[in-house]
């Protein structure tokens, strides 16, 4: 999720699809309005437009059980981590 | 703060339960010793309805006027048996996390025409609802400052008989208040959101709860 609209939304799944020449098994949402990312408080303290790379792991109860916040703005944590941590949780 | 005292006519293997109400709300509830006397301390001053009740006997409502830093003597009550058979409902609420019994919590009793009777919950974290109609639907909500809302349908009671009930209350966590970006911390319920993907199709948290994990991944977009 993103606080990219409709069209930003398709074009960046799009590519990633070129990129990787296959299909992308989980959606790809669109906050333009940003709310959903203000009320999961990734709203980036130096632009108010843009998320915070931040990840969660929400269990089947809706409770929040992991979360991993990217501080430098390239980094991503490897899904290799992330499925990981949900093999654990 | 003023303090309220009395003495009710004991009655053998009963309990008798005195309740302080003002404005309707119970304020304080105890149980009468073995010989009948009950005291009530720190009630601020003010008029006051207690009601003082038994298991299978007439519920005695009395007023009181409560003056600071005085004690407020009770007319001795006698309680007469009920002519028509009743059934009773008595329940004990402990906190989920320590075990440890909850007191002074306000639990509601509401039938089926929207009448509501209220009791607190005692130290030993017990409450009692005497006196009930037989055969009846009720629902019990408890609500209580840092707790979750329960609310619980009670099947009908037959009469003379006691339904007993016992429940914990789950703590409702105190959350720690992160930066702006720093996100929500581990443990916080997520929010709801319902939200479009590029082809405009509505994706919602929702649909996931109860069924399956959910791995939300916030990215910074294509800016």
């Amino acid at each position: 999720m993103s606080s990219d609209d409709l069209a930003d939304t398709r074009r960046a799944v799009d590519r990633a699809k070129r990129r990787f020449g296959a299909d992308i098994r989980f959606p790809v949402l669109s906050d333009a309005e940003r709310l959903t990312i203000a009320a999961y408080n990734a709203t980036d303290p130096f632009n108010a437009q843009l998320a915070r790379p931040i990840t969660y792991i929400i269990d089947e109860r809706g409770v929040i059980r992991w979360k991993f916040l990217d501080i430098r703005v390239g980094d991503r944590i490897p899904s290799a981590e992330i499925i990981n941590e949900l093999e654990q949780l | 703060m003023g303090r309220l005292n009395g003495q009710v006519e004991k009655i053998e293997a009963t309990q008798i339960n005195v309740r302080v109400l003002q404005d309707g709300k119970v304020i304080a509830s105890v149980a009468a010793d073995a010989d009948g006397n009950y005291q009530i301390d720190g009630v601020a001053p003010g008029t006051y309805t207690i009601e003082i009740a038994a298991k299978g006997y007439e519920t005695v409502s009395l007023t009181a006027w409560v003056i600071a830093d005085q004690s407020t003597p009770l007319d001795r009550v006698a309680l007469q048996a009920l002519a028509v058979p009743v059934a009773h409902l008595r329940g004990f609420l402990a906190d989920r996390v320590t075990k440890q019994p909850l007191e002074n919590v306000r639990v509601q009793l509401i039938d089926d025409a929207g009448n509501v009777r209220e009791v607190l919950t005692k130290a030993t974290g017990s409450f009692e609802f005497e006196n009930l109609q037989p055969d009846q639907r009720f629902t019990l909500a408890i609500e209580h400052d840092g707790y979750e809302k329960q609310e619980i349908a009670i099947e009908p009671i037959p009469a003379t008989e006691t339904a007993k009930l016992t429940r914990e209350l789950v703590p409702i966590q105190q959350m720690e208040q992160l930066p702006i970006g720093d996100g929500l911390p581990v443990g916080a319920k997520a929010p709801d959101f319902s939200l479009p993907d590029g082809d405009g199709q509505l994706y919602s948290l929702a649909d996931y709860i109860g069924q399956k994990r959910v791995v939300l991944v916030f990215y910074r977009g294509s800016w």
